[in-house]
């Protein structure tokens, strides 16, 4: 009997042992992989200390998307109707990416602009970006 | 009158539920209890079918002064859109739940078996709680039956267009199929050890609601997966999406569970932790349900934001957590030591379930960490697929490897190192000819590719392997090559694709490895609801004179204003060849996006396997209880 219970208390430390060292795993790898959520505002408060990925959303501001020459994929300017991020994206736009309307990507800071790596449109067409008032109703008041 | 009708004949559904509900707590004896707690889910069957069949009786009529009509409905969409239109928007994908909530307790309520038999008409009972709760949330927060009166709109706003696809028509009664059958295995599992019923007799007994619905599940997530490849225009076939991931969580509870049945009809051992597992795929379909509808993720579904709706399914989920927590404490309470030393395949399925488990909490987490974040730190985050393959790849090929050494295993045989050299040498001389085939094609292999294709090699020949030699049956053998086969051909799809974006001129000829790609013009084309830009690629495989003729699309959808971009597939065994069709970049020049993906049609042919073999398992099981 006394063997067998400490036989259990082994086992029981062994799981738990192997349960926080996954655990705190999981976390770290968890750490790495987040992309931080950020609005054109948010960005340019922080731009010093962004080596990794991020996600910013806004709005796409009018007439600023251009096709650049040679292959070079396109620019244009986010916005949060504070500040305006300008992003440049070398990439197929999703068919919901539209000039006024709301826009998510993920990409890193790379001189004074966003390099995008993607360019999301996982959303129908009355999305905006989380935390964002719709300038179409900002205009009717 | 229909909405009207279709509202009263709700309320009696909802009474008869009422009525199973309470019936087993009355001093009727249990003969007559069971009577009419069958009788009463006979009823509730017939009236919500009846009203759920007036609702779409509208929607094919255009009714556009009920408001689920005029939301997501419109005139001139096809004849089978504007049915599935039902399921298109929150209401209508509740009441479509519901529905099947009560199809299943028909079913439940029909079936006569001797074990189960006792705990039937309190199964019905939480059965009709369900209902009762998630049919009352569904006509306080969001009734499908309200009207626009008395000024309806024109037109209806139409479906959106992602959604007006075979997938929509399919896919989401697939899913709630497995979703709501985990919640029968979780009424029964409730009542008996309430009972104190969990034994062998009802693991076997249970085991056929349980294939059912891990089935069901697993064609529903494999039309999800099929349908965003087609339609997203993103070439993947998993994005772990919250709400992928929302039918991931219970479908690798599920997977456990069934693993842990039937342990647990062997031996009796264990009974605390696949209660446990019963229960998180009841909660965890809850909690799919909650996460899709409540629109508190951003994700490919993105629908509306309503934090009331997510406030009262957060509600019930809590309830159902607590409820489950005190059903472990008690079931430990219970929980006996076997004292016959244990078969060796039971060991290796049980540390399968485990596994299962570790991946689930994986995903639990990745998934819940951006509402984590937001609630205690305010920041708002999002977690990249990158987490997700870096800790689901090994755990899925250590699985494998695992699995493969179990389906070795007869049940009671202990020497096993000479069997073990024998299958090890068999498998490395299988893997050198699959490497060999691979290297004559000129294809390039990476040392991810070896260790996953080594596995998937490992697995489907101890499968087969332990079919031949009658240790297994048929179908267990093919839903664990099943298994092999995703693997294999979600690495090599990983490692072997290639992508590339060009803008291109009518006219122009670039090159992809193999292929010419051609753009040769570009026109405009109309059909019922939309507009479309359709470009006409020639692709030309300079090895083997192959010539295909791709013709993706960017649509307009009139009704909605909405764009799409329709992409152009060509299927083949082997390979896909992808082309979406982008933005136009100036007067005559257009973004093009071409990807070839070596195997991608097996991540989806695996799953079909694993589902035959459930099939196949699921049958053999009922006509040896008809025996």
């Amino acid at each position: 009997m006394e063997s067998h219970r400490k036989r259990r208390v082994i086992t029981l430390i062994a799981v738990m042992l192997i349960c926080g060292l996954g655990g705190a795993m999981l976390l770290m790898a968890l750490r790495s992989h987040i992309e931080l959520y950020l609005t054109p505002t948010q960005l340019l408060a922080q731009q010093s200390h962004l080596n990794h990925t991020f996600r910013l959303g806004g709005f796409v501001v009018m007439d600023s998307v251009q096709v650049l020459p040679n292959q070079n994929g396109i620019v244009f300017q986010v916005s949060d109707l504070k500040h305006e991020v300008k992003v440049h994206y070398k990439g197929i736009l999703p068919a919901l990416f539209k000039p006024g309307k709301g826009v998510v990507l993920s990409g890193m800071w790379y001189h004074g602009q966003v390099e995008a790596s993607e360019v999301l449109a996982k959303h129908d067409e009355n999305y905006r970006p989380p935390g964002l008032i719709d300038p179409s109703k900002i205009k009717s008041r | 009158m229909g909405p009207e009708i279709a509202f009263i004949l709700f309320i009696l559904s909802m009474l008869s539920a009422g009525g199973v509900m309470l019936v087993p707590y009355s001093r009727l004896n249990p003969e007559v209890i069971l009577t009419l707690s069958r009788r009463m889910a006979y009823l509730q069957m017939c009236c919500l079918t009846a009203s759920v069949l007036l609702l779409l009786w509208a929607f094919i009529e255009s009714d556009l002064t009920v408001q689920i009509v005029a939301r997501y409905s419109h005139a001139t969409m096809p004849f089978m859109y504007r049915v599935c239109a039902l399921w298109g928007g929150h209401e209508g994908a509740l009441l479509l739940w519901i529905w099947i909530l009560t199809a299943y307790a028909c079913v439940v309520a029909i079936g006569r078996h001797h074990v189960l038999d006792t705990l039937r008409s309190h199964a019905l009972s939480i059965l009709a709680l369900i209902y009762l709760a998630l049919g009352s949330f569904l006509v306080i927060t969001s009734s499908p039956f309200a009207r626009f009166l008395p000024a309806s709109p024109d037109s209806g706003q139409g479906l959106n267009p992602l959604l007006q696809d075979v997938g929509m028509v399919m896919h989401p009664p697939m899913l709630y199929v497995g979703y709501v059958g985990l919640s029968v295995v979780f009424a029964f599992t409730v009542i008996a050890v309430l009972r104190n019923q969990v034994n062998a007799q009802f693991a076997r007994a249970i085991q056929s609601y349980a294939w059912f619905a891990w089935g069901a599940l697993t064609v529903g997530i494999i039309l999800g997966s099929w349908w965003a490849y087609r339609e997203l225009g993103w070439g993947g076939w998993w994005f772990w999406d919250p709400v992928e991931n929302a039918s991931f969580m219970p479908w690798l509870a599920a997977l456990g569970l069934l693993h842990m049945l039937m342990v647990l009809e062997r031996t009796s051992l264990w009974i605390v932790w696949t209660v446990l597992l019963a229960a998180l795929g009841f909660v965890l379909s809850l909690m799919g349900t909650f996460l899709v509808r409540s629109g508190i993720l951003v994700s490919v579904h993105a629908f509306a934001e309503d934090p009331q709706r997510g406030l009262v399914l957060l509600l019930y989920f809590g309830a159902s957590m607590i409820a489950t927590c005190l059903l472990l404490m008690r079931c430990a309470s219970q929980s006996t030591e076997s004292k016959r030393p244990l078969a060796v395949r039971v060991r290796w399925m049980a540390a399968g379930s485990v596994l299962s488990m570790v991946s689930l909490l994986t995903v639990v987490i990745g998934t819940l960490y951006p509402l984590i974040a937001q609630a205690f730190f305010q920041e708002k985050v999002s977690v990249g697929a990158p987490y997700f393959n870096q800790i689901l790849t090994p755990i899925f090929l250590l699985s494998a490897v695992l699995s493969s050494c179990a389906v070795q295993v007869s049940a009671r045989q202990q020497k096993l190192t000479r069997q073990w050299l024998q299958s090890a040498f068999w498998i490395v001389m299988l893997e050198c000819v699959v490497l060999g085939l691979i290297f004559l094609n000129h294809q390039p292999i990476t040392l991810k590719w070896v260790l996953a294709s080594t596995v998937a090699v490992a697995l489907a020949y101890s499968s087969l392997m332990s079919v031949y030699q009658r240790r297994a049956s048929w179908g267990m053998g093919w839903a664990h090559v099943g298994f092999a086969v995703v693997i294999l051909a979600a690495v090599s799809v990983s490692e072997f694709e290639t992508l590339s974006q060009w803008s291109l001129q009518p006219g122009e000829v670039v090159k992809q490895g193999d292929w010419r790609i051609h753009f040769q013009s570009i026109s405009t084309q109309k059909a019922s609801n939309y507009r479309a830009r359709e470009a006409h690629i020639d692709l030309v495989n300079t090895q083997t004179g192959e010539r295909l003729m791709l013709k993706p699309q960017q649509r307009l959808y009139t009704d909605s204003g909405t764009a799409l971009a329709k992409v152009a597939i060509d299927v083949g065994v082997w390979r896909d060849i992808y082309v979406a069709l982008g933005q136009r970049l100036n007067q005559n020049q257009w973004a093009v996006r071409v990807m070839i993906k070596p195997g991608v049609r097996w991540v989806w042919y695996g799953g079909v396997l694993m589902v035959i073999g459930m099939w196949m398992v699921y049958l053999r099981r009922a006509q040896a209880r008809e025996v």
